[in-house]
């Protein structure tokens, strides 16, 4: 028995929910530290205006960030969402421009996404492949069909989509910002308070136990990327709206934004723990990281270098305090 | 043989949480003796091996062999290379794409040459040299993978021989083996107690101990009981020692009344399992007992639907049933303990509240949102009923102990109301007050009319258990005995005479 997991018994249940809430405190705490610093290095960051242009791309980021939360609880990983956002953004622009109203596009993105979902789910749980294998091989499919679609930028025309993607409610709280916390509060919902959720938790623990407990396993990861696939929609959607335009390659390159936050947020890559509000911290400190750096004139490859060392550092400072490191 | 003793460790103790696995226990050995060590699941047998073979630390104690102190954190490798010491697991562990003599040698290859090129010729004239001590003729560059379980386990002892071993522990090295296999083995520990050898035989056979070991030491609850002659010896006394009471105490068996037929199976094949066929009834506790690869787990698992059957009818209640699935035996009333708590029976990473309830999700979750009252209901009537020791519901099941957690696994599937129980090797890895805690609760659930089939390797517990037994080799079934027909040596001749033939 590695003396971790015997060092982690021994602690009273009081001492491990502070564990718990701890890593949700620390994000937080790291979260405001980084912001204050960021305010005193530029006045500008603190604005209204700064502060809102965060939250619109943070946004965006979350819708998808909460399917991958899903799946990756369910120890599987969805590398395809941002093929399966382009996707969806090019079909749907193509079709509002073809004439159709806003409304009709809007049901597309839904049934584009499910449906893009659906066969990864179809994968992952009736061929039984894994999901990082599953989501690997339609990243490439979907993202050769977007350039098949349309080998060129699609411009946004209707208004309405236009507003969606870059309104702002009363002038202050962007549209999209809205539909997050609308898509994050029915997933914190769904994993916290639902029996899908609990069952998302107990088959990402034990896969084999909660099958042989009579849990549909098969059907829990289906629903899982399913609702990755039309999180992945809608996020690729808005993306488009707020650019302006839906373009093949919308996203390439960035698939493991997504899910850099989602670790920083503290998820384990075996599957069984996570939350929501760590995701939603993860992405919004990431994203905070990129402003400040863009505000103080730094390139966008040293940001990724910045990224990429936040995130290794966030994942280390876990691997020391829970003491991995110790010898028996 | 010396009379002095090699090996001495004296006052070792050893805590797991919430256990006291080890309670300054002392063993002593002399040069060339088999000492066999016996003992209950859970009496610290295998916790005081791993320690003396360096897999874990003692909290307290002292080793020495042959005067010297072996000081507590060397490894396993050290203990071997520098002291002589070597373990055989039960689980043995060799590179099955490997060839004997790489296995040998495994770790120190003998290299030649300016490249340090590997040395095929030393190693195959050394592994010759070895394999012709036990009168072995393979060819060194056999792959270890075509060799059987037996012949693997032959190749673990040359490689401690061929590290000058002192002293040898094996832990139940017989638990795969067949009859004859078995036979075989012992010629081979004999040769190695001739070189001087000490070895250390941790069993729960009383019969292995009789026919090989000199002397016995006894083990129950993490400490010593006694050591003794084999000679000067019974086994009803060593049972008695092992178990600390009477045999009637330790099964607390009730007297119930029988009911009429709940589930029957009809010419069932399944795996390894041939045209099984039996009838249970209401109230009644129904052992399948069988050796490794006798066909009992088979036969359950294809009951349950884990395994796909290729042939046979279930009948339940009267009604043929089609099962394919465990989340269809859950329907139909069939619950399942797995035997291995840790991988099959438990999400050890959350609470034992969300564990106890895992049956219920679909039921508690109607509407809109879980109903966390009724789970939390569920888990303290439990909790309560079960007697199980946990701090809290909300306590991660990883840090209960085995008996309790085994605790969980029951009381989720009786929340389920079953007509069936199947438990699989039920008191694996539990300590000894909480398995008639586990018996006293199977009594409880055939008072409550439930009918439990327990498949069980371990002769006491079928025979001290259950009301009727079929007996189990080589995928059929070898025969059936009443309670008061029940008979020692006759069930068990009957379980080992199938694997002899094989």
């Amino acid at each position: 028995m590695p003396s971790r997991i015997l060092a982690m018994n021994e602690r009273p249940k009081l001492f491990r929910s502070i564990m718990d809430l701890g890593n949700t405190l620390s994000l937080a705490i790291a979260l405001f530290l980084l912001a204050t610093v960021w305010a005193l290095m530029s006045p500008y960051f603190l604005t209204l205006q700064n502060v809102m242009n965060v939250l619109m791309f943070a946004s965006i980021l979350a819708i998808r960030a909460s399917g991958l939360t899903v799946s990756m609880i369910l120890g599987g990983m969805d590398i395809s969402q941002n093929s399966v956002g382009a996707v969806t953004a090019l079909l749907c622009i193509l079709f509002s421009t073809s004439g159709a109203p806003w409304w009709q596009v809007l049901i597309l993105v839904v049934v584009l996404g499910l449906a893009m979902g659906f066969i990864n789910a179809t994968l992952v749980s009736v061929f039984k492949i894994a999901a990082i294998i599953t989501t690997l091989g339609t990243m490439q499919i979907f993202r050769g069909t977007a350039w098949i679609i349309k080998d060129a930028t699609v411009m946004v025309t209707d208004p309405v989509l236009l507003a969606l993607g870059r309104g702002r409610m009363f002038g202050v709280v962007p549209y999209v910002t809205i539909i997050a916390l609308v898509v994050l509060v029915i997933v914190w919902y769904l994993l916290n308070f639902t029996s899908f959720g609990r069952k998302v938790y107990m088959v990402g623990g034990n896969e084999r136990a909660s099958y042989l407990s009579g849990i549909n396993a098969n059907r829990v990861k289906f629903i899982a990327f399913l609702i990755s696939g039309l999180t992945a929609g809608i996020s690729g959607f808005l993306v488009a709206c707020q650019v302006g335009a839906a373009l093949p390659q919308s996203g390439a390159g960035s698939e493991m934004n997504t899910i850099s936050a989602v670790i920083l947020g503290g998820i384990s890559l075996s599957g069984g723990k996570g939350k929501m509000s760590g995701t939603i911290l993860g992405i919004l400190i990431l994203q905070t990281i990129n402003n400040g750096l863009t505000l103080q004139s730094v390139n966008a490859y040293f940001q990724m270098v910045v990224s990429g060392g936040v995130l290794l550092i966030a994942v280390m400072i876990d691997v020391v305090r829970s003491g991995a490191l110790r010898k028996q | 043989m010396g009379n002095e003793y090699n090996l001495q460790i004296k006052n070792v103790t050893k805590r797991f949480p919430g256990v006291l696995a080890l309670d300054k226990v002392d063993l002593e050995t002399r040069r060339g003796e088999v000492l066999a060590v016996i003992g209950e699941n859970g009496a610290g047998k295998s916790t005081l091996m791993k320690i003396l073979s360096g897999a874990h630390l003692m909290d307290s104690g002292e080793i020495r062999l042959d005067g010297k102190v072996i000081p507590p954190e060397t490894g396993p490798k050290a203990r071997m290379d520098n002291y002589g010491l070597g373990i055989i697991y039960q689980e043995l562990n060799y590179l099955n794409e490997m060839t004997i003599a790489e296995n040998l040698f495994l770790g120190r290859v003998p290299l030649k040459g300016i490249l340090r090129r590997v040395d095929y010729q030393a190693m195959k004239k050394a592994s010759m040299e070895l394999m012709r001590l036990f009168d072995m003729d393979y060819n060194p560059f056999t792959l270890v993978k075509s060799l059987s379980v037996a012949e693997k386990q032959i190749l673990e002892i040359l490689r401690a021989v061929s590290r000058d071993v002192k002293v040898l522990v094996m832990d139940e090295p017989t638990s795969s083996l067949n009859e004859v296999e078995t036979q075989r083995l012992f010629g081979y520990i004999e040769s190695l107690k001739r070189r001087g050898v000490t070895i250390i035989y941790i069993s729960h056979k009383l019969e292995e101990v009789f026919r090989l070991a000199d002397r016995v030491m006894v083990m129950r609850d993490g400490k010593r009981v006694g050591v003794l002659d084999v000679g000067e010896t019974t086994s009803g006394q060593l049972v008695e020692m092992m178990v600390g009471r009477a045999i009637t105490e330790m099964y607390p068996k009730a007297e119930l009344p029988i009911g009429e037929e709940v589930l029957r199976i009809e010419h069932l094949s399944c795996g390894c399992a041939r045209d099984i066929s039996f009838s249970l009834r209401k109230g009644e506790i129904f052992g399948l007992y069988g050796l490794v690869g006798s066909g009992c787990v088979e036969t359950v698992e294809g009951l349950l639907g884990i395994r796909a059957i290729s042939g046979g009818k279930v009948i339940l209640d009267g009604k043929e049933t089609k099962i394919n699935t465990p989340i269809e035996a859950k329907k139909q009333g069939i619950a399942y303990v797995p035997s291995d708590r840790k991988a099959e029976g438990l999400v050890l990473i959350h609470s034992l509240k969300d564990n106890l309830t895992i049956t219920k999700l679909d039921e508690l979750g109607r509407g809109l949102k879980i109903n966390s009252a009724r789970q939390k209901e569920y888990s303290d009537t439990w909790i309560e009923k079960m007697q199980i020791r946990t701090p809290s519901r909300n306590a991660i099941v990883e840090s209960l102990s085995g008996g309790n957690q085994q605790k969980v696994v029951v009381a989720k599937w009786i929340l389920t109301d079953p007509k069936v129980l199947i438990m699989n090797d039920p008191t694996r890895g539990v300590d000894v007050g909480a398995k008639v805690e586990i018996y006293k609760i199977m009594e409880d659930l055939c008072r409550r009319g439930i009918s439990i089939i327990m498949v069980t390797a371990e002769l006491l517990e079928v025979i001290g258990i259950t009301d009727r037994m079929l007996i189990f080799a080589n995928g059929k079934i070898e025969g059936e005995f009443q309670r008061k027909d029940y008979d020692q040596k006759a069930i068990l001749h009957m379980a080992v005479k199938g694997s002899e033939n094989a």
